[in-house]
């Protein structure tokens, strides 16, 4: 401490002119600091730590952090600073929490357990804003199924168990991206325990362990968005076998997009009456011409009750194909 | 909607009227006119905010009324409507701060915070972010005048702890 005094003094004369600007931001209390902070990226942030000893731990203390490996220069780095960050014995809140995570083949111990434990301190720590974004399939900790605090949800590309309850009292978004559920029930369950859930967000081949249908069941949902594509040929061939289906029972939803080139059959059961929609769904058909329209009668019957009522509806060109051949728009349009 | 106005008095004794709705942004005025501590006929004293601060704040939540008024609006709006809408708060926001000098955005900030705006902390934090980013620790000193306190082996001890970071 005698070294740091002597050094001080040394440099006084030079800071002095310097300093005739007041460091407001140092005086600025705790809290204030973190927020700044936790609007720079994980590196940005640790480098504050050299600013003077106000700032040297302020970093770990930050409400919201977007951690994702592309900041790091190593898996090395990414970790340990994850397990700095989310060190147990830390108490503070976390607002917000990005997290993208990737398949680590050099990293020998990769059971990427480090990830199931970030995310329980951070349910912990109340989370209110969580988006995992991985790409491995990881087993989410059980611990989120029933997180008392989470606001917004967002998964891509992780496993979720099957678990007897799920408990999301605040949940009011949630988006769901190449989510592997290990039971068809599942994803029904996640979606009717979230009490206040409005809007959910369906993007690319969701998969199930086994079983096919998708149950839409919410008293709360006002907005519905299902984006599935056909990108991958070999995804696709194991999900049109199949042959998946949707069906909606959620008597507040008011906006429903549907852009689902793979689900063979989409039943309405429930919706508002002034509801907007926007389909483009061609039941899983390649080629319009009358066979495969004719193979899928049944379902395009069992879809148009669910959508004569409403307000405003978009519709697209192959979808409103289907249903001219089908000749069931006509008697649809002039009921 | 209602549309009371009511009072509010800065530190230095100016009086500025503004909406209720517009003022409830702010949780620490919401909260007293919940608790009807708000008399109609006097101003509320704000003793933490200037008046030239007060002004930039109640522009603020003047122009942000409408966003939470638009909640239903926003169920049946599709993502391209939301995201057209997002952009013309964020090029107001950009305007807003654009040009501020970092003495006025302190007092902003703690006007904010006292005042309890979170969407404004945000912005202001945001703001004040964008000057540490891309910056060397020197050129971040320099810009908030902070003084570095350390001794050279001292902040040489911390850069290693954290190489990855200063690369």
């Amino acid at each position: 401490m005698a070294g740091r005094g002597k050094w001080k003094q040394c440099c006084s004369k030079g800071l002095s002119q310097r300093l005739e600007k007041e460091d407001r931001i140092s005086q600025l209390p705790d809290p204030l600091i973190c927020q700044i902070l936790s609007h720079l990226p994980p590196n940005e942030n640790v480098k504050t730590s050299v600013l003077s000893s106000r700032w040297t731990s302020l970093w770990l203390w930050v409400p919201r952090l977007e951690l994702a490996w592309w900041h790091f220069d190593n898996f090395n780095a990414f970790k340990s600073f994850g397990d700095k960050f989310f060190d147990s014995n830390r108490s503070s809140c976390i607002e917000k929490l990005k997290l993208a995570v990737k398949e680590n083949r050099d990293y020998v111990d990769d059971d990427a357990s480090y990830l199931k434990s970030w995310i329980d301190a951070a349910v912990k720590r109340k989370i209110q804003h969580l988006d995992v974004w991985c790409s491995m399939d990881e087993m989410m900790p059980l611990r989120l199924y029933n997180c008392e605090t989470l606001v917004s949800l967002k998964l891509c590309d992780v496993t979720l168990d099957d678990v007897d309850s799920f408990s999301l009292p605040f949940l009011k978004s949630m988006q769901l991206k190449f989510i592997w559920y290990r039971k068809e029930a599942t994803f029904e369950r996640l979606v009717s325990s979230c009490p206040v859930l409005e809007k959910l967000k369906i993007v690319d081949r969701c998969r199930f362990g086994n079983g096919k249908v998708f149950q839409v069941l919410s008293r709360s949902l006002k907005k519905l968005i299902i984006l599935i594509g056909k990108k991958d040929p070999k995804l696709r061939s194991f999900l049109q076998d199949s042959g998946t289906r949707f069906v909606i029972d959620a008597p507040r939803l008011r906006f429903l997009r549907v852009d689902d080139k793979l689900s063979e059959s989409f039943i309405i059961n429930d919706m508002d009456f002034n509801a907007k929609v926007d389909i483009s769904l061609p039941f899983g058909l390649d080629v319009f011409d009358e066979a495969s329209i004719s193979s899928r009668r049944s379902s395009i019957r069992s879809f148009l009750p669910g959508i004569s009522k409403v307000e405003e509806m978009t519709i697209c060109r192959h979808t409103f194909k289907v249903h001219m051949t089908n000749s069931t728009f006509e008697s649809l349009l002039y009921k | 909607m209602s549309s009371n106005m009511i009072m509010l008095k800065s530190s230095d004794g100016a009086s500025f009227e503004i909406e209720e709705a517009a003022a409830r942004k702010s949780k620490i005025i919401a909260n007293m006119i919940e608790v009807e501590c708000v008399d109609e006929d006097k101003a509320i004293p704000l003793q933490n905010v200037t008046g030239n601060i007060l002004a930039l704040v109640i522009e603020y939540c003047n122009k942000h009324i409408v966003d939470d008024d638009d909640d239903v609006a926003t169920e049946e709006a599709s993502e391209e409507e939301e995201e057209a809408k997002k952009k013309k708060v964020d090029d107001w926001e950009a305007e807003f701060m654009n040009s501020m000098s970092l003495e006025t955005m302190f007092e902003l900030l703690l006007a904010a915070n006292y005042l309890n705006i979170k969407s404004l902390i945000d912005l202001v934090c945001q703001t004040i972010a964008n000057n540490i980013k891309d910056k060397t620790p020197e050129e971040v000193r320099k810009i908030f005048s902070i003084e570095n306190d350390f001794t050279p082996e001292e902040e040489e001890e911390i850069r290693k702890e954290n190489a990855w970071a200063f690369g």
